[in-house]
This record gives structure tokens, C-alpha cells and sequence, in this order.
């Protein structure tokens, strides 16, 4: 075992919250190790890597972690499969759509605005969206996120956002006006990306609108990550040291159970220790909650932050919808230009409810994007009749599959709808106990089974996505939802370890510091109450500048 | 894990079954694009587990790969199905993989699918996002 120096903060995971604390803990004076599990990049040199490869990205998923999980799915038999689309390297995220979504007011008070159904965990957060507001703010302008235009339920803000919308592509303007038609109300979502002209030797250039941004590193750095918005600043000093390809196995304590270092094991299968005053774990949710089970001493039988046997419970993944249409003689062009055309909030949060509809909370509808969400004619046969429904009366093979293919893929576009999933108390991230990961330790084993209002939100807004496709002029529509935790596939994961003022019903405070202890924290996505119909990136972002200032004050 | 290299009759065998895949009935299909290339170029990256399950029907599938697909494809619940999805998936990244890979020859692929060139490095204009109506073109 190789044991380093003691230093302030050790952060495992360098993506969206992980590199924003490391971040501002180096700002702060505080000597931090970045411990990440995924390659360093250069960001003056990581455009010319990505590029626009299909096979690098669609096929070999070769910005995602890719070790086998196990889901048991609705009381099914355990399924292998690297089932959450989680996005590893320094500076993340990479592979994402830059939907930049607020949470709504609502989103933080779910059981005082809608009660607690019968059989979910459903709870307020600790925090209202006026603590979070600032935040927000602060994310929007270090990310340059560019604007929403205004729709009735936008969240409050107080500034306007650095960047000016995206341009409108036709198929985005065909849908705005058939949603406007059935009497909605869509609008351009807010994006992680430059959209104004950019001076040649900038670090991030306006956006070409490629359209390889879901699945795919940006060529341009336009697309928000902390690669290109936290951590250039942070890495000119010398107080950051990242340690790339290494793969945090255990959080160690000392004599009296309190959390003293980090063990890993590098690229070459060295095993090492990093002590530290604060810990931070700042992976993807359900990997900071396997973490923490796996952290396991004579203090922390169940392992740590575990008293309750609270960690890995309270999972959300998001119900995920997706429909497309074909036209018959429009050429639509849908791979062309970001995912993030329009956007409509008319079934979020509790509308659909208050309007007679059979689930408590809803799911924001996007459109215009293809029906593979991102890349091009690969992408989008490589989904057909794989994870994408074929239209009625396409073979799953043969001349007509190929003269369907190729007539659609011009003339198609998608909606994908996103929805909150009610957390449940039994839905919970934990470890297996037969399949072990490549360092030996158990595998991740999910347990999930959808809330019965869930299914009916899914089946709902499935038929609203056809509805929009359908007014635009779709000659043909095919819609599915997939048969496991929805939002799995887009990387989507939070609540597995819950923030609230309970210990006994929850594992973190508001700001991620771990009951029962003042050096230990978990951030990003894993503390989320309840998981909101809104894409998660900017709540995570935003969650992190709020925590960073008490990581900070705990690591002086 | 590395993969024996396909014999010239597997090789040949794999061919025809891509070609039901993607036949060549109203325009190239994968035998055009060379998909065949494509695989054997990236066996060893493929799970052993659907390689042997692949081969196991090779024999057969020089003999009478129509039969051999549709016997495949016949359940999706079946345990044969995970082996017709991937040469299906293979079928159609030698069509429409960036021709380093080793298929999609000549673009044949890209061409049936309408695309004019990649989207990379120039990107899209505003302009190049407006619909075409086909219907208003004589």
C-alpha cells in the first residue's frame, strides 16, 4: 500500500459537483486530491480526440463506465447489464444533451404540495428553491448557460442568463406551433452550451451545432462541463492534484470510526491511501451509496453513514418516454443542431393532476431531437426495433426494415418526455450478493419497481407525445416506454443518499454532510429528495456551490 | 479476449447472414458496404459469449441463412434472439460506421440514407436546419 501526506480534502469523482468543489476548495487555500475514476483530459487538447465516430461512442460507449451491474427489475430475476449510463473522466459531465433545466418551487415541497401516496417515500427537501435560487444563478453564468425563452411556469429568476437562446431549427418551430395549436405552451429549454460568436482562441467555441452532443465529447469545448468551466482556473495552482484512472474502493476510519482516508487502486492495480481532514464523495449517486456500504469496520457494521439503513434506499431514475413520428415528404433533418429544441412544461410537476389525471406528479416534454436522442443514421438504426418500437407493419429485418430506415431517418422527429418517479423507501441501490466488480468488492445491485402512479404517468404522457406528433403531421408514430428504471439510460440517478434533518430517515443534511459526522460528505445527485421531471445537471451544479462553502470551513 | 479469426467459409457464411439482414433488393445493403469487413475487423472486441453463439450457427448459415435468420428472430424471448440482435446491430454499424472502420465502402450506407457529407468539422448552418418540403418541388 502506498500512503500519501495527509491533505484538506480529498473529492472522489471529478464531474459536475466533484469539480466544482475541489474547485472552489483550491480557491480557498486548501491542498485537495481529485481522485476520479475515468482518464485526465487537457482542455485545450480534448476537442481534437472527440469527434463525431459513431462506433467510438454509440457502440463502444467509450465515455461511459461499462462494468456489469445487476437490476432487479419489478420483482424479476437479477439482470447483468451496465445498466446506468454514467459518464466517467475528469470534468465531466462529457456525454451529456446540456438541458439546463431550474427545479421548479414545487419540486422542493413535493409531500406539502401533493401528500405522500400510499406506498412512496415522498418528502420535502430541507431546502426551499429560494435557498437554492443564488445557486442556480451562479452555475448559470460559470457554466455560460444559454437562455430559455419565457414560458408561464418558469422558475424565478433575477438575471438573465449569459448566453442567448440557440437558433430555432424548422422542425423545432413545426413542433412549437402544433404544441401552441393543442393550446400548450413550448418554449426553447435553457442549454449548456455557447451560442454567441466566440473569439478564435477561446478555451470553449460557439456551438456548430453538430449534433452530436447526447453520448458524444464536444469538438468545440461549447458544451458546459467543469473541464472547461471550473477547473482550468483550479489546476494552474498546485493545490489540486488529480489522480486520474483510480478507482476509490473504501472510505477508511480511524480508532474512534471517523472517516480519516481514501483507498484506491491506480491504473496499474496499486493500492493506495490517501488521508485527508474532509472527504467528499462526489461519484455518481449509486455509486457513492455502494461506496459507503462497502465501507464497512467494526464502528460501521452496516457500513458508513448506515445507522439507519438508510443509504442506497429512496432511488430515483426518472420515467423516461419517447415517441417519433415520420413525415412523408418533409425533410426534417433532426440529427442536425442539439437535442435541446423546445420544450414544454404543460404536464410538469402537478398540473396533470389538478386537470383529472391519475398521478400526483408529472414529466417535462421535449421535442424535436431525433429518435436516437443524439448522434446520426447509426444511432438511429442501431435503435430500431433494439430499444426504439419499429412502426406497426416494419419488419424487425430485411429490404423493407432497410427501405423504412432509410426514408425515416431524414424525415423523422422525436419527443422524449422525462418524468419524476416517486421515490419509494424499498427502491434502493445495494450490493449484490453473488457478483463481485473487477476489484473484487460486490457489484451494484439495484431493486426497483415503479410506483403504480408512475406507470400511470408514463402511459399518459406517451399519449401526449403521439398527440404532438400527430397535430405537426406525422404520418406515422411509434412510442415506447423502456421496461426498466426509465431515465437509467440518459445516466440519470439520484436519491441514494437522501438529504433531510431525520437521521433516521434520511443520510445526509442540506448540505450533503453525512449524519453523525463533520468531515464526511456526499454530493451530487444522491442527495436528492425527491427526483423532479427536469433534467438534473444544474441542481447538482447548484447544490454543490451551496455545500462548498461548509466542505470548506470543515477542511480549514 | 481474442477470438480465432474466421475461417473463409465462416467469414462467407457471416456475410450472407448480414445480407438478410440488410439485403440488396432496392439499393446497397450490407454486402455493398463491405459490413463483413467491418466484423471481422472488430471481433476481439466483441463478447465471446455472442461470438460462440454466432458460430454455432455458421454452418448452417451457408447452407440456408434465410432460414437461419428467421429461426433466430423468431421469439423475441428466446435465447436466440440476443444473437439475431447483434448481427443485426453488426449489420448495421458495417453500413453505416465511418468507413475506417472497414464498411459502409464508399458511403454506400450514408448515401441511401440521404446524409451529405459528416457533420464534422464544419457543423451545421441555421440554414441547414429549416425543413425541406418535398412535396413543394416538382
Amino acid at each position: 500500500v502506498i500512503t500519501h501526506d495527509k491533505v484538506d480534502l480529498v473529492v472522489v469523482g471529478l464531474g459536475a459537483s466533484g469539480g466544482i468543489i475541489a474547485s472552489e476548495a483550491v480557491h480557498a487555500g486548501l491542498s485537495v486530491v481529485g481522485i476520479e475514476a475515468g482518464s485526465d483530459h487537457d482542455p485545450k487538447t480534448i476537442t481534437s480526440q472527440f469527434d463525431d465516430d459513431e462506433i467510438r461512442y454509440i457502440v463502444d460507449l467509450e465515455l461511459e463506465w461499462t462494468d456489469p451491474e445487476v437490476l432487479v427489475f419489478e420483482g424479476g430475476p437479477p439482470m447483468q447489464f451496465p445498466w446506468l449510463a454514467r459518464n466517467i473522466g475528469v470534468g465531466g459531465p462529457h456525454h451529456w444533451s446540456g438541458f439546463s433545466f431550474r427545479f421548479h418551487p414545487s419540486d422542493f415541497r413535493v409531500a406539502s404540495e401533493a401528500g405522500v401516496p400510499e406506498g412512496s417515500s415522498v418528502a420535502d427537501w430541507p431546502i426551499s428553491y429560494d435557498d437554492l435560487e443564488p445557486f442556480y444563478q451562479t452555475a448559470e453564468d460559470r457554466f455560460e448557460i444559454s437562455a430559455g425563452t419565457p414560458h408561464p411556469w418558469q422558475p424565478p429568476r433575477y438575471k438573465d442568463w449569459p448566453q442567448p437562446p440557440l437558433p430555432m431549427s424548422g422542425r423545432a418551430k413545426m413542433l412549437r406551433d402544433a404544441a401552441s395549436r393543442l393550446g400548450w405552451h413550448p418554449y426553447q429549454p435553457p442549454a449548456g452550451m455557447i451560442t454567441s460568436p466566440t473569439n478564435p482562441g477561446s478555451l470553449r467555441q460557439q456551438c456548430n451545432l453538430c449534433g452530436h452532443c447526447t453520448h458524444f465529447g464536444c469538438t468545440r469545448n461549447a458544451k458546459a462541463s467543469t473541464l472547461v468551466a471550473f477547473l482550468p482556473d483550479a489546476r494552474t495552482t498546485a493545490r489540486l492534484d488529480v489522480r486520474s484512472r483510480s478507482h476509490v474502493t473504501e472510505v477508511l476510519v480511524d480508532a474512534g470510526g471517523t472517516p480519516r482516508a481514501v483507498r484506491y487502486i491506480d491504473a496499474h492495480g496499486d493500492t493506495h491511501e490517501q488521508p485527508a481532514k474532509v472527504i467528499v464523495l462526489a461519484n455518481n449517486a449509486p455509486y457513492v451509496a455502494k461506496l459507503m456500504l462497502q465501507s464497512t469496520s467494526a464502528h460501521h457494521p452496516n457500513g458508513l453513514g448506515n445507522e439507519y439503513d438508510q443509504v442506497g434506499r429512496h432511488a430515483t431514475f426518472h420515467t423516461s418516454m419517447f415517441a417519433y413520428g415520420v413525415w412523408e415528404d418533409k425533410l426534417l433533418f433532426a440529427e442536425r443542431g442539439p437535442g435541446t429544441q423546445i420544450a414544454i412544461d404543460d404536464f410538469s410537476e402537478g398540473r396533470p393532476f389538478q386537470t383529472g389525471a391519475g398521478f400526483r406528479r408529472g414529466a417535462q416534454m421535449s421535442a424535436g431531437m431525433p429518435a436516437a436522442f443524439a448522434g446520426g443514421a447509426l444511432s438511429f438504426a442501431l435503435a430500431l426495433g433494439d430499444w426504439l418500437p419499429l412502426p406497426e407493419g416494419v419488419p424487425a429485418y430485411g429490404d423493407e426494415l432497410l427501405k423504412f430506415a432509410s426514408h425515416a431517418f431524414q424525415r423523422h422527429a422525436a419527443v422524449f418526455c422525462l418524468g419524476e418517479d416517486l421515490p419509494r423507501e424499498q427502491n434502493r441501490v445495494t450490493l449484490d450478493p453473488v457478483m463481485t466488480d473487477r476489484y473484487g468488492f460486490p457489484a451494484l445491485r439495484y431493486e426497483f419497481e415503479h410506483h403504480p402512479e408512475d406507470k400511470a404517468q408514463i402511459a399518459w404522457m406517451l399519449d401526449r407525445a403521439e398527440e404532438l406528433l400527430r397535430e405537426a403531421g406525422a404520418v406515422q408514430v411509434a412510442k415506447a416506454a423502456p421496461p426498466l428504471p426509465g431515465g437509467m439510460r440518459a445516466g440519470h440517478a439520484h436519491g441514494t443518499t437522501r438529504m433531510g434533518s431525520d437521521p433516521e430517515t434520511s443520510v445526509t443534511n442540506d448540505v450533503g454532510l453525512v449524519h453523525g459526522f463533520d468531515n464526511f460528505f456526499s454530493a451530487g445527485a444522491g442527495t436528492f429528495v425527491t427526483s423532479a421531471g427536469f433534467n438534473p445537471f444544474l441542481t447538482i451544479a447548484a447544490l454543490a456551490l451551496r455545500a462548498a462553502p461548509t466542505i470548506i470551513e470543515a477542511a480549514r | 479476449v481474442d477470438q480465432p479469426a474466421f475461417s473463409d467459409e465462416e467469414r462467407a457464411a457471416l456475410a450472407r447472414l448480414l445480407a438478410v439482414i440488410l439485403p440488396s433488393t432496392s439499393g446497397p445493403g450490407a454486402t455493398e458496404a463491405d459490413a463483413i469487413d467491418y466484423v471481422v475487423g472488430r471481433l476481439h472486441k466483441e463478447d465471446p459469449e455472442i461470438v460462440v453463439g454466432v458460430r454455432a450457427h455458421l454452418p448452417a448459415a451457408a447452407e440456408d441463412p434465410v432460414a437461419v435468420i428467421a429461426a433466430l428472430a423468431s421469439d423475441p424471448t428466446g435465447p436466440g434472439y440476443q444473437v439475431f440482435r447483434r448481427i443485426r446491430a453488426w449489420a448495421w454499424e458495417g453500413f453505416l460506421c465511418d468507413p475506417k472502420h472497414g464498411g459502409n465502402r464508399d458511403h454506400v450506407g450514408w448515401q441511401r440514407f440521404g446524409i451529405p457529407r459528416s457533420p464534422q468539422p464544419l457543423g451545421w448552418t441555421v440554414e441547414d436546419l429549416e425543413v425541406v418540403d418535398e412535396g413543394a418541388h416538382p
